[in-house]
């Protein structure tokens, strides 16, 4: 799945560390989420979306 | 010290620390007790605080990080297949009596396999922060 989190991140200058702290989770997920090596949890994608404010599907891209 | 070890010795040592006392107490007490019952009682006395560890681990990983969580979830899957292909091979071996393996040689196997399943699964999600996670590494 595609994402443009690092983007969302990058443009509010935020580290993965910070956006980490404000997601209440590791370092390492918000890499693995901007990586696609890992697709977070319905929970965790709607709080990205809450602290992006968008629409989760404005964030995720399903791909082809 | 480290905040991550100070939360690790905080919910898994206790229980750790009480598995090595009852071990080393259950088998110097296990020598001096003669062959029978009580000798089996005696050796199945660090049972309480093996079940008291994988409660503590358990309840730790619960508090993990959701990446983490799956981490350790598909480690332990991919280590319990490879032990058990490990073992049914070691005991078709001993069965057909190429050798003899002792009942111990299963924890050592179960141990080397989870090892080698972390290292395949962190090194799949890059997830490398050390032995007891980073300050972040939590719910």
């Amino acid at each position: 799945m595609n994402n443009h989190l690092r983007q969302l991140r990058a443009d509010r200058g935020w580290s993965q560390g910070d956006l980490a702290e404000r997601l209440n989770v590791s370092r390492q997920t918000i890499n693995a989420i901007e990586t696609g090596k890992y697709d977070p949890s319905l929970p965790l994608a709607f709080l990205i979306a809450k602290l992006f404010e968008r629409r989760i599907e404005q964030i995720f891209d399903p791909g082809s | 010290m480290n905040p991550q070890l100070r939360r690790y010795i905080a919910d898994c040592g206790p229980a750790s620390l009480t598995f090595f006392a009852s071990v080393i107490g259950a088998m110097l007490l296990a020598k001096r007790v003669e062959p029978g019952m009580v000798r089996v009682l005696v050796c199945l006395i660090p049972l309480p605080s093996v079940l008291w560890m994988a409660w503590a681990e358990i309840s730790r990983l619960r508090r993990r990080d959701e990446l983490r969580q799956r981490i350790e979830v598909e480690a332990i899957a991919i280590a319990f297949a490879m032990s058990f292909v490990i073992v049914v091979t070691l005991t078709f071996l001993e069965l057909g009596n190429a050798f003899s393996v002792q009942v111990s040689t299963v924890s050592l196997v179960m141990a080397a396999c989870w090892v080698a399943a972390q290292i395949i699964v962190r090194t799949r999600f890059r997830y490398w922060c050390g032995i007891f996670g980073n300050p972040s590494d939590s719910k």
